[in-house]
């Protein structure tokens, strides 16, 4: 138990200290810190979880939470409700398809294609959403945080390739694709492109997490 | 600070309880979070405490993920046998979303905001 608090504390200072850098995820860094220390050590990963069952608790409390800015920008929705929700269900969708479609052309298993189709929601929701459509909530949260920072790297690049400059736009985009992240990333960018990614991000969590089992219901 | 906690806590079980007994496809958390989301429409506000709960949970979110993101160690067979169609669908799932999104709300809002000119409504948006 000491050692798991030391070894999470060390994690934290990573996380912490690659704040400053974009690229550089404090997830994905602090993981892959306490995976090379798990193994280094030979604790397996079981042991681990149960240490760190009371962090792993708060994402019931951190999903419910969200509902705060989404009702924060309630505002902005009404002004361009129809523009904004079929954007962001489109765009979520072209996401979704394009990584089944890829998961089937390459033969993967079930399991993997579920976690991976979750990977446009913010990780504690995809978790729960991967869980109940069969994939396995560990690689969900990889994938999202994954996919997150892809989105949060190269995103604003390739929306300024395509033209795409008015802040709902980047906002909305960045918000859907790489949710947490990305709402950080193009909040560097202006306030007003953060709150529509945020937007964004709260939409796809709670318009997936009910479209996505029902999907999975009739295609599985 | 511990009744903003009771309350994301209470919306958590009453999600729990309406995802459970109701047999939804949906998780609690979810339906708690909806639940909430109705709830501060019913009230018209966030109060401090809830407010400054919530900004703290969500400002360090990202820790709440490392304790699951670490299982990923027990799928290290899987990352070295598909790496490259992980990588493809991420890298090309992720440039669909983001120009599916921006270009669908960029027709849309040209689209309504030109039958809006065309009805000549007179409230300034």
């Amino acid at each position: 138990m000491g050692l798991t608090c030391a070894i999470y504390a060390g994690a934290v200072e990573v996380s912490r200290r690659s704040g400053s850098h974009p690229i550089a995820n404090p997830v994905l860094l602090s993981v892959c810190c306490l995976i090379a220390v798990l193994w280094f050590a030979r604790i397996d990963y079981q042991h681990y979880f149960a240490n760190v069952q009371l962090i792993h608790f708060l994402l019931g409390p951190a999903t419910v939470a969200l509902a705060v800015p989404l009702f924060r920008h309630h505002r902005k929705v009404r002004q361009a409700a129809l523009p904004i929700v079929t954007g962001v269900v489109c765009g979520s969708a072209a996401g979704i398809l394009t990584a089944l479609a890829i998961c089937f052309a390459a033969g993967v298993d079930l399991a993997l294609t579920t976690s991976l189709s979750t990977k446009s929601i913010t990780a504690p929701v995809a978790m729960s959403v991967a869980e109940q459509i069969g994939g396995a909530p560990s690689l969900a949260a990889v994938f999202a945080v994954l996919t997150g920072m892809t989105g949060a790297a190269f995103g604003p690049w390739l929306l300024s390739k395509f033209k795409i400059r008015t802040p709902m736009e980047r906002g909305l985009s960045m918000g859907t694709t790489s949710h947490g992240q990305g709402t950080a990333r193009i909040l560097q960018e202006s306030e007003e492109a953060g709150a529509f990614a945020g937007l964004a991000m709260g939409l796809t969590a709670l318009g997936m997490a009910i479209l996505l089992p029902l999907l999975a219901r009739v295609v599985l | 600070m511990i009744r903003g906690i009771a309350t994301l806590l209470g919306f958590q079980l009453a999600g729990e309880l309406v995802a459970r007994l109701g047999h939804l496809p949906i998780s609690g958390p979810i339906c708690g979070m909806a639940a909430l989301l109705v709830w501060l429409h019913l009230k018209g506000g966030v109060d401090n405490e809830l407010g400054k709960v919530c900004d703290g949970i969500l400002a360090n979110m990202a820790l709440l993920f490392v304790p699951v993101g670490v299982g990923a160690m027990s799928y290290s067979q899987l990352f070295a046998n598909a790496w490259a169609v992980i990588a493809l669908a991420i890298l090309v799932g992720a440039g669909a979303t983001l120009l599916t999104t921006a270009f669908v709300t960029r027709a849309l809002i040209a689209w309504t905001s030109e039958s809006e000119d065309r009805e000549r409504r007179p409230v300034a948006r």
